[in-house]
């Protein structure tokens, strides 16, 4: 349920706030009854860092295009004149002071690492 | 006829908080730790750990956004920017988008073209990535998750400058100012303070922007200058030849002065940025910007208005004085000490820049007190050792903060003003050179220099100047 309150926050504030983002997840026109192309969903891929099969693609593009309706079911709601809510929970200001409390973590965190290279990561060649 | 062109340039400009934690975990930040030592649950992005906003970091975002006239956002809040890259552990970063800390604020330059008003768009708080290390001679690279966290803000600005000049003096001002908050140190090299250069050209006149690049790697002031250069002619060239700039990100090399397209520049919803859900808002009221208001120090502008009534110096040296708050420090805790603004001044304008630049020294790596500064300068003034030894006993004060009380009775430095020894050594100059004496008798002024000298070197260089000379014409003439 959390989500989906954030999806319907992205809406209302990307109204609101930004022009140059579109109120939809794709950038795309909307309307009920969504068609994702293969386009979109081969570029949602590359954001994702992603190779997906052909038949993954048809699933994905399926459940996509659930959100998308689901959205638009949201949309339905008259919202005029309701200020965007900017967390689910009534709180605010909660903070910690600038006090080291953490000590040397490199062990537990590199417990993790799939590949390590003494006290580092190690990970396929990135530049850029 | 070629056509002119004009550069339009915005700049995104990355400093590094000086906060003791990370932005959302209790992780130092110290600069240079082994690698991945500095590191949690929140800074490495493992499910289930919770970050909490390090109140610290709000503190200096509102010192630098009320010193650059921002608007402060009174209810703000922080996105997630989803994007996949080794450095990024979380898969996101978390910073702000929909509700910046701060908006609609700018700051003054001064170029040889005049004062010019560089508008600010928006700043937010952010945290940095992790650091990557790439191999040399294998297919890898290393990551270091130390600086994940650091808390940054970055600063927006309008696509406001035209030129390389107008963009040194606005990235000038704003360490200026930050480093007089003490939000940041600012330095380029170390990467506390970065810039990603926005930059279309257009034919002078034309109402629209051209498309725009977006330069990385930008490690000093130099380079900054030369990617403008550069850039500039890039795109002239493809729009001279017909053809059509990309809006992409690039990387400047600095060594080969050149760059090279890194991706195409992602838009917003690329990013598909949502509201944080693990961070509450934050609330800014009156009461808090009015408590970091009051706090603020006196920043560089109105401390040379200062300068200018307390202190009788030369508006160029209270300028050069002040371009660090390290520096001005340093001259007004001297002045305080020994009232000779003018001195104190001239000490650190010349002797201390030279060995500055002698020994590779930054404003930041001065290690000399101001009461020995103080001290020198009264024993140079009250004659008890003349200019040459206060150079010296300086230098020994540069590097070693010395005493110079102290030096100057063990070294037995202090001018030899007994009128009896400076006789001494000058009937000696006299007696060993009849040469000299004879030149100067026959007329030429010029040969008392050589005797002088020479009695001085008797002295070991402690005599009294103005005695010693004396004390030669009144033997020489009688």
């Amino acid at each position: 349920m959390i989500n989906l309150m954030n999806v319907k926050l992205i809406s209302n504030e990307m109204n609101g706030n930004d022009g140059n983002v579109s109120n939809d997840l794709t950038g795309k026109e909307v309307s009920m009854g969504h068609r994702i192309d293969d386009e979109t969903i081969e570029y949602v891929g590359i954001l994702a860092k992603l190779s997906l099969t052909g038949q993954e693609k048809e699933k994905a593009k399926a459940d996509m295009e659930k959100m998308l309706d689901y959205i638009d079911t949201l949309n339905e709601l008259d919202t005029q004149g309701i200020e965007p809510m900017s967390h689910v929970f009534p709180v605010n200001n909660v903070f910690r002071d600038d006090v080291i409390s953490n000590g040397d973590g490199s062990e537990e965190t590199l417990a993790n690492a799939p590949l390590r290279k003494n006290n580092e990561f190690e990970v396929p060649k990135t530049i850029g | 006829m070629s056509k002119q062109y004009e550069t339009v340039i915005g700049l995104e400009v990355h400093v590094e908080l000086a906060t003791k934690t990370k932005i959302f975990c209790g992780c130092s930040t110290e600069f240079g730790g082994a690698p991945n030592t500095h590191t949690c649950p929140v800074c490495t992005g493992m499910p289930g750990s919770l970050p909490v906003l390090n109140k610290q970091v709000v503190d200096y975002a509102l010192a630098i956004a009320i010193a650059t006239q921002c608007e402060v956002t009174p209810v703000c809040k922080f996105d997630r920017k989803n994007y996949f890259y080794p450095d990024n552990p979380q898969n996101y970063q978390i910073s702000q988008l929909y509700l910046p800390i701060a908006r609609n604020g700018f700051v003054e330059i001064e170029t040889n073209s005049g004062i010019k008003k560089v508008r600010i768009h928006e700043m937010h708080m952010e945290e940095d990535a992790g650091k990557l290390i790439h191999d040399e001679w294998d297919d890898t690279s290393l990551v270091d998750f130390n600086r994940s966290g650091v808390p940054l803000v970055e600063i927006v600005s309008e696509p406001d400058m035209r030129s390389a000049d107008e963009v040194l003096a606005y990235m000038e001002k704003l360490r200026l100012i930050i480093q007089y908050l003490g939000a940041s140190d600012c330095k380029l090299q170390e990467g506390s303070m970065r810039a990603d250069v926005n930059l279309s050209v257009r034919e002078v006149g034309s109402p629209s922007f051209g498309t725009r690049t977006e330069m990385k790697n930008l490690n000093s002031f130099k380079a900054i200058a030369r990617a403008i250069e550069a850039e500039r002619q890039r795109q002239i060239e493809i729009i001279e030849e017909g053809g059509e700039v990309i809006q992409e990100t690039r990387r400047w090399d600095d060594n080969k002065e050149y760059s090279y397209a890194m991706r195409s520049k992602e838009d917003a919803k690329d990013y598909r940025y949502f509201p944080e859900p693990d961070l509450v808002p934050i609330v800014i009221g009156e009461d808090w910007i009015e408590r970091i208001r009051s706090a603020q120090p006196e920043l560089r502008t109105e401390k040379l208005m200062r300068y200018k009534k307390e202190f009788d110096i030369p508006e160029y040296d209270a300028k050069i004085l002040t371009e660090s708050k390290h520096m001005a420090d340093l001259f007004e805790a001297t002045t305080a000490i020994c009232h000779k603004p003018k001195k104190v001044s001239n000490w650190l304008m010349v002797e201390t820049f030279r060995l500055m630049k002698e020994t590779g020294t930054e404003c930041e790596e001065l290690i000399f007190s101001p009461s020995h500064l103080a001290d020198l300068i009264n024993l140079a003034e009250n004659k008890t050792i003349n200019s040459t030894v206060a150079k010296e006993v300086f230098e020994k004060i540069f590097r070693e903060d010395i005493d110079p009380n102290i030096y100057v009775k063990e070294m037995g430095l202090a001018t030899v003003n007994d009128e009896e020894a400076i006789e001494k050594a000058a009937k000696q100059a006299i007696s060993e050179n009849p040469k000299s004496v004879e030149d100067y008798k026959n007329g030429k002024e010029k040969a008392i220099g050589f005797l002088v000298g020479q009695t001085m070197k008797t002295l070991k260089g402690q005599g009294n100047p103005g005695i010693v000379k004396e004390v030669l014409y009144s033997l020489l003439n009688n």
